[in-house]
């Protein structure tokens, strides 16, 4: 067998075995029933002129595509990252005589099967359904599988090739890739956006989610359609818009960008595996940036004592674990980032500021510990300590909690010497603390991974960024 | 020509710590014992000549050819049981194995018979198809050793391969690793006085960035 051969079919039969992908396959042909604004629905994720759009053959296919290639493409990317392909013997392999180009394809085939797949499953349940919501002559199941898989398919098959270059650099393999991948999804719709009267082969190929010019085509430029939620028109549920999405997918140029995306979309693992960098075994500490941020330091150990009397259980603990968890969380390149967004909060609105400054590296800290410390094996070991494991995670939010009311410490005194609102203030940091906490101890726990809880949570750090001009200001 | 691995000069660096400085030694056909205190840089040693690792400076030849030149040649020859390795828990041992197989470049034929053969050899036989997950630590360790010796290699470099083992275990571990150093090279890191120590052609002792015979 092959080096790309036996890649995939390792992986294929890991996927198969996983509990992850099963789940996957069953939650997507579900959750298309709740995608899609049947005859009677009253709202929709995607609208046009604040109209629902009317449900025909084409636009099941298509609506069901654009929610996949749009909002759920990075629940796709998560799963990849997370899933139980992340961890490869790597030790042994980058000392094998192997290609990495091929081991990088193999791994892609898999990936890209297993977003297929999703499709797949996704496209049978849009035949069922649009049989139980459209007149039987109406329904095409020919056209709902070519809508839905001309717009969706190369995205799908896109992330699987990011996934790939991805885990081929040293820095890309950590919290940079989702970050990376964050910007490239929101940059691949907010892009799209501003290109939305052009059309053609050019114009189509700065769309790689393929999103646009399905829905684009049957309207004017001036005519603005929303996908995840918008609000509607008086009577936008019942008098519906039609939309041609058809007509929109056979129009000049864009079949033949989709064939283009997913080219370039196949390239990458070429490109992935020719820039491939070993792992790297371990590397030395550095030393703080400022000295007395060893306080948080656990210290040497002392020396060794054979006469020494059994340890006795703390007086305090609780106060114990939280500290503990603190200095986990915190670290030592925390400290000084605490500080700078602490007094940052005095000179700056700290919705817009501090606030987002201070979530944005309680993100990295809280995500990184907690897929730290949910691994199976730690786990195994605190399960034999006075505290549960459940005890340590609300030790984990607790300690998120004090990181943002800390960090919020410039802007409450501001507000409480300038006559703003430092209770209210004191509200959103502490919020901002227990959300960004519990998502990542949460999803950290359920995927025992840092890339899921990391993602959701940029996603939310975004939506928090511009909440912040419209929430009402604390000082 | 008759594989050799010589290491001249070699020296290591992570950052400001200087963990190999100027080695030069060379090794050849039979048991060499690397020992020394815990982090002294033995597995460092071991990683560079697994091509693992580059070194910061020195030449490192197999065969008379240096490094990273050689680089493919010495891979296809070559056998690595590295300390810890992320093994992949869903697939079952004989899956794994004839995967890295695949990756050597071994007919998967061959490569099944020959992992047949150490399965029984290391004590692994009976759990051949079973899934990695349900592994203890010493079986795993069983594993990755005999990935190593697929192929028949001439250059293998073993960091602890008797760590965690039962002490059956370890004696045919022993005698495997005794029969392999019969015609290739095997570098073997150990803290423990083996059973295997006996046979060694040589004991270095890796302390302050040198090596030195024990």
């Amino acid at each position: 067998m092959t080096a790309l051969a036996s890649s995939f079919s390792t992986s294929m039969a890991r996927y198969g075995r996983s509990f992850g992908l099963w789940l996957l396959l069953l939650i997507a042909p579900i959750g298309a029933r709740f995608l899609v604004a049947g005859p009677g629905a009253t709202s929709s994720i995607i609208s046009a002129e604040g109209r629902i759009p009317v449900l025909t053959s084409a636009f099941m296919g298509a609506g069901l595509g654009i929610i996949i290639a749009t909002l759920l493409l990075p629940v796709a990317f998560i799963y990849l990252r997370s899933n139980v392909t992340r961890r490869q013997p790597w030790q042994v392999e980058e000392v094998a005589p192997a290609s990495r180009v091929a081991i990088a394809y193999g791994r892609w085939a898999a990936d890209s099967a297993v977003l297929l797949a999703v499709l797949a499953a996704t496209t049978a349940a849009g035949v069922v359904l649009a049989y139980l919501m459209l007149p039987p002559e109406e329904v095409n199941p020919a056209v709902i599988a070519f809508c839905l898989w001309v717009i969706a398919g190369p995205a799908v098959v896109l992330v699987a090739s990011l996934r790939t270059l991805f885990e081929a650099r040293r820095w890309t393999r950590g919290p940079l890739g989702e970050v990376l991948y964050f910007v490239f999804w929101l940059g691949s719709i907010v892009v799209v956006a501003a290109a939305q009267d052009a059309h053609g082969f050019a114009a189509s190929m700065i769309d790689s989610t393929g999103f646009m010019q399905p829905v684009a085509y049957s309207l004017g430029g001036d005519d603005s359609f929303v996908i995840g939620g918008g609000d509607l028109v008086a009577d936008g549920a019942t008098n519906r818009i039609h939309l041609d999405v058809l007509a929109g997918i056979l129009s000049d140029g864009y079949l033949a960008s989709r064939a283009a995306w997913l080219g370039i979309a196949a390239l990458v693992p070429l490109f992935a595996g020719l820039v491939y960098l070993p792992h790297r075994p371990g590397r030395a500490r550095r030393k703080p940036l400022i000295p007395w941020a060893r306080l948080l330091e656990p210290g040497s150990p002392p020396r060794a004592d054979p006469n020494a009397r059994p340890a006795r259980l703390a007086a305090l603990g609780w106060l114990n674990l939280l500290a503990s968890e603190v200095r986990l969380l915190v670290g030592r390149g925390g400290v000084l980032a605490l500080l700078v967004i602490a007094a940052a909060g005095w000179f700056a609105p700290y919705s817009t500021g501090a606030g987002p400054a201070a979530m944005l590296v309680l993100v990295f800290a809280a995500t990184a510990h907690a897929g730290r410390s949910e691994q199976k094996g730690l786990l195994a070991l605190t399960r034999t300590g006075t505290f549960t494991p459940t005890a340590r995670r609300f030790a984990f939010i607790a300690a998120a909690l004090l990181w943002t009311l800390t960090a919020s410490a410039g802007a409450v005194a501001h507000a409480a010497l300038a006559g703003g609102d430092p209770v209210r203030l004191l509200l959103e940091a502490g919020g901002v603390g227990l959300v960004t906490g519990g998502t990542a101890i949460g999803l950290g726990a359920l995927t025992r991974s840092a890339t899921a809880p990391r993602l959701v949570l940029l996603i939310a750090w975004y939506a928090y960024l511009n909440l912040g001009g419209s929430l009402p200001a604390g000082g | 020509m008759t594989a050799i691995l010589d290491l001249k000069s070699v020296s290591k660096r992570y950052g400001k710590k200087l963990v190999l400085d100027g080695v030069s030694v060379a090794f050849q056909p039979g048991l060499t014992l690397l020992t020394g205190p815990s982090g002294a840089g033995k597995s460092t040693l071991l990683r560079l000549c697994a091509t693992a690792e580059r070194p910061s400076g020195g030449d490192i030849l197999w065969a008379g050819q240096k490094l990273p030149g050689a680089r493919e040649r010495l891979r296809r020859v070559l056998g690595y049981a590295p300390q810890a390795v992320d093994l992949p828990e869903e697939l079952t041992a004989r899956e794994f194995v004839l995967h890295l197989a695949a990756l050597k470049g071994l007919k998967t034929g061959e490569a099944d018979r020959q992992f047949l053969a150490l399965a029984e050899a290391v004590g692994l036989h009976a759990d051949a198809n079973n899934r990695i997950s349900g592994f203890s630590g010493g079986m795993r360790r069983r594993l990755v050793l005999l990935q190593a010796l697929l192929g028949q290699p001439q250059l293998i470099c073993l960091d602890e391969p008797t760590a965690e083992l039962d002490t059956d275990s370890r004696q045919r571990v022993a005698a495997l690793i005794t029969r392999a150093a019969q015609s290739a090279i095997v570098l073997m890191t150990t803290h423990l006085e083996d059973g295997v120590a006996t046979q060694a052609r040589a004991v270095l002792r890796v302390d302050g960035g040198r090596v030195q015979p024990a």
